[in-house]
């Protein structure tokens, strides 16, 4: 127990040095810049989604907490981050099954960060 | 019934209300497009064999003012073992003749500004289904909202009339993959900054800064008040070794967004360079790294 704790600490320790160092490598690349742009616009469009109240509900009524949801998208690769904001902007409702499409886009979510297992429990 | 039974229920209705209507909304907004438009003065090459990727792009490239044939781009865009193009070869292809693609959006409308304003758009079609894939390559040169149809260069047709339900279909299933190749100095009508600066980018990393730099000209003309975008302008000045333009870039990026990582990150570097040539005293640089804080 103490060796890992040692070894978590120097981890800590050498990742926070290496961040905390000035950068002299040169400049970051505008196609960099764009990729970290585009990737935090995603999250803000998927936040909004979550952060709205019907699918926030349809979140609690089954017992995932929003946080969790966040946490698992931060794993995800921008490809599949894109995939998941563009699936929640169409409206697979087509105006007919409103209620269908807060639930399915809630699926989308669940089954892109990886929690849909959690229904095998119930 | 249980809870997974329940959501399997749920996601089946789900899946046939998605795959019933996938193009539903954009047939609402082709309904709501107003006035037919046709851009007549588009070029027509009729294509040989398989080979509508080069046909496509010549008629775009050709319409944006680079003379070039189909026959000269099938070597760049053409790949036999397929008997067709790949994406991203079009796109390559029309970098090297110092056009800009840009990548449209997957929604219809941004497509039909296009048109309005006068813009050709190359798309992708699958004329097949998901499972035996057609793909072709055509150019959007019109649409008439009132009789629904959208008007093709395509293939041998030079003007192919397309109704909107097969047309819309067959450009969903191609991915809704389609672009417009611009001058460095024209950004389209419906472009907005993230896909401009996207779109430009690639010829700041493969070394045609002149390129690059009359872009990002265009970016911050376009969006003066986008640190993004002077940022890159930054970015290429300080690629061509202008650090002066590059350093005053970088600080109009900041004043306009305060702490935005890459430009602190990229005036830092800068900087450093300027005091080492001895252009500038190390309070320039001091005053940098208290204005963006410490490094995230």
């Amino acid at each position: 127990m103490g060796i890992r704790n040692g070894i978590v600490i120097a981890i800590t320790l050498a990742a926070m040095l290496v961040t905390s160092l000035p950068v002299t490598a040169g400049i970051v690349g505008t196609e960099r810049m764009v990729a970290q742009e585009t990737r935090s616009h995603t999250l803000d469009r998927i936040d909004v989604v979550l952060a709205g109240e019907a699918v926030a509900s349809q979140l609690a009524d089954w017992g995932v907490a929003p946080e969790m949801v966040r946490e698992r998208m931060a794993a995800l690769s921008d490809a599949e981050l894109q995939k998941l904001a563009a699936s929640m902007e169409t409206d697979p409702a087509g105006g007919v099954l409103v209620v269908i499409g807060v639930v399915f886009v809630v699926l989308i979510i669940l089954e892109l960060v990886g929690v849909t297992n959690i229904f095998r429990r119930v | 019934m249980t809870m997974r039974v329940q959501i399997l229920v749920l996601l089946a209705i789900g899946t046939l209300a998605l795959s019933g209507c996938a193009v539903g909304p954009e047939h609402r907004v082709l309904r709501a497009a107003g006035l037919p438009v046709e851009l007549v003065e588009v070029p027509f090459f009729p294509q040989e064999e398989y080979q509508c990727g080069p046909a496509a792009l010549a008629t775009l490239l050709v319409h944006s003012g680079v003379e070039v044939t189909p026959e000269q781009l099938v070597s760049r865009v053409y790949v036999p073992d397929r008997q067709g193009s790949l994406q991203a070869e079009i796109l390559a292809a029309t970098r090297s003749h110092g056009r800009v693609p840009y990548l449209m959006p997957e929604t219809l409308a941004p497509i039909l500004a296009e048109l309005r304003a006068g813009q050709p758009v190359l798309l992708l079609q699958n004329l097949g289904i998901d499972r035996w894939p057609v793909w072709h390559y055509a150019v959007l040169i019109g649409v008439d909202p009132a009789a629904e149809t959208f008007l093709l260069r395509s293939g041998t047709k030079r003007r192919l009339e397309s109704g909107a339900v097969p047309f819309l279909a067959s450009w969903d299933r191609g991915g809704r993959w389609s672009l417009v190749a611009v001058a460095a100095s024209e950004p389209p009508a419906s472009a907005d900054v993230l896909g401009w600066l996207r779109a430009v980018a690639p010829f700041e990393s493969t070394g045609h800064l002149d390129l690059a730099a009359e872009g990002y000209m265009a970016a911050v003309e376009r969006w003066p008040d986008e640190a993004m975008a002077w940022t890159a302008l930054g970015n290429v000045r300080y690629l061509q070794r202008d650090l002066a333009a590059a350093e005053s870039a970088y600080q109009r990026a900041l004043e306009l967004s305060p702490g935005f990582g890459p430009a602190c990150n990229n005036l830092a570097q800068t900087l450093t360079e300027l005091v080492a040539a001895g252009e500038r005293t190390c309070d320039a640089v001091d005053a940098c790294a208290k204005a963006c804080g410490p490094r995230p």
